[in-house]
């Protein structure tokens, strides 16, 4: 190894230096132990670098700087988590504000009860099956009414659920006479386009405690069946016009 | 940001570090309250960046690194750094004297103020004895041969304007001087 080589790599001789192979600083250290030049300027320099070292290192830190740092610090999250539940605040305040715009819009689209209609659709009901017809026509819903009831007991009409459909529904009251005691028929409207009524034909009435079950084909119509629901005290003919016969 | 649970991280980091790395603040930058505010500032930053220290081996050149760029973002926005050209930088050290001088802490502040940023970081991360030339190098993400050839002009510098033998130290001065406009 001659001189510039050795001073070269001296220039990388860095206390932590990991960069000079083994065989480089074997090479190195022999060359300084034998060069009347280089190891004296090797050592001079390592005592120059080792004064400005120190000097560089020989910071006087001022007084409470780490409690400063501290301080600092925490107002720093201070400000940031206030920072924060202002965002936060805003953000619910904005939702806030757009949630009660889309519910105002709304509410104001809803229809408004009509009194009226109410009033009109209860104390003018149709009566006679043919009116009732209408009445559903008039709402698209196609129906055949039970032609042989007593329409002057119809005390409310409409659709209804049944067994997860909605169907036309007519509600009869019997007023009772003599000893006849008050009774009530629900009549569900059923057609073979909703259901398949091929094993309700033939069902007798079905007799419960307080309410029996009819089922009654539409005498013309095998499309329709009424399942009707009525008080079981009170006969079904009660609410048919004629109570001798058969619908 | 994550702060739930990184205040007692922070604290431990301040705790560990806070001199080291007001010493830096304050060669990088030559004065006391810039080095405690750049201390400051950097802490702040690191706290804001905790999630971002996987290592905790790696804090202190993380704490440094955060630090340098506070002060190039400092650096830059008050335009403010005059330091020598760098063809006065000079690249060979000459023999130091025997014996060698005292150094003058003044006189090391201002001859470090000198120096150009990209060969003052390097030359006090070098003095500082606690970063390889790799760490050095990862710091200034810069190729380890720009650093070395950086660092011995640096130090070449410093022991011209500092430890030299009186007539080096007047030539110096000279050149100093002239580049000034002296």
């Amino acid at each position: 190894m001659d001189c510039n080589h050795a001073r070269l790599l001296l220039t990388v001789g860095h206390p932590l230096a990991t960069e000079l192979e083994t065989a480089d600083k074997q090479a190195l250290a022999a060359h300084l132990a034998d060069c009347p030049e280089c190891g004296p300027w090797a050592e001079a320099e390592q005592r120059a670098d080792e004064k400005l070292g120190a000097a560089m290192r020989d910071v006087p830190v001022p007084e409470g700087l780490q409690l400063r740092i501290a301080r600092r610090l925490r107002a720093e999250r201070d400000a940031w988590w206030r920072g924060w539940l202002v965002r936060a605040a805003g953000i619910l305040l904005v939702v806030g504000l757009a949630t009660s715009l889309a519910y105002a819009a709304w509410n104001r689209l809803k229809p408004a009860p009509d009194t009226q209609q109410v009033l009109d659709r209860f104390d003018k009901l149709p009566y006679a099956p043919e009116q009732v017809e209408q009445w559903y026509a008039a709402r698209n819903v196609r129906m055949t009414a039970p032609p042989k009831f007593e329409y002057g007991y119809l005390k409310s009409l409409g659709l209804a659920d049944f067994e997860g459909k909605q169907v036309p529904y007519l509600l009869f009251l019997y007023p009772g006479k003599g000893q006849d005691r008050p009774g009530v028929a629900q009549v569900y409207v059923l057609t073979d386009r909703q259901f398949n009524l091929s094993n309700l034909r033939g069902v007798p009435v079905l007799p419960g405690s307080q309410q029996s079950v009819a089922i009654l084909p539409h005498p013309t119509d095998p499309q329709v069946v009424y399942v009707i629901v009525h008080t079981a005290e009170t006969p079904l003919t009660a609410f048919y016009k004629d109570t001798r016969g058969e619908i | 940001m994550s702060l739930s649970g990184g205040s007692r991280r922070i604290q431990e980091l301040v705790d560990q570090h806070y001199l080291a790395l007001y010493r830096y603040a304050y060669r990088l930058s030559g004065s006391a309250n810039d080095a405690e505010d750049l201390t400051q500032d950097a802490f702040c930053q690191a706290q804001l960046k905790l999630s971002q220290l996987r290592e905790s081996g790696r804090a202190k050149a993380w704490l440094f690194s955060i630090l340098r760029n506070t002060y190039l973002h400092r650096v830059r926005d008050a335009r403010r750094e005059h330091t020598l050209p760098l063809e006065y930088v000079g690249d060979v050290a000459e023999r130091p004297p025997e014996p060698l001088p005292e150094v003058d802490p003044q006189r090391l502040q201002e001859a470090l103020n000198e120096l150009p940023e990209e060969f003052r970081t390097p030359v006090i991360l070098f003095y500082f004895e606690d970063f390889s030339y790799r760490d050095i190098a990862e710091q200034m993400d810069l190729p380890m041969g720009t650093v070395m050839s950086r660092l011995a002009r640096a130090k070449a510098h410093l022991k011209a304007r500092l430890l030299a033998a009186p007539a080096a130290t007047v030539a110096a001065e000279g050149r100093r001087r002239a580049s000034d406009g002296l």
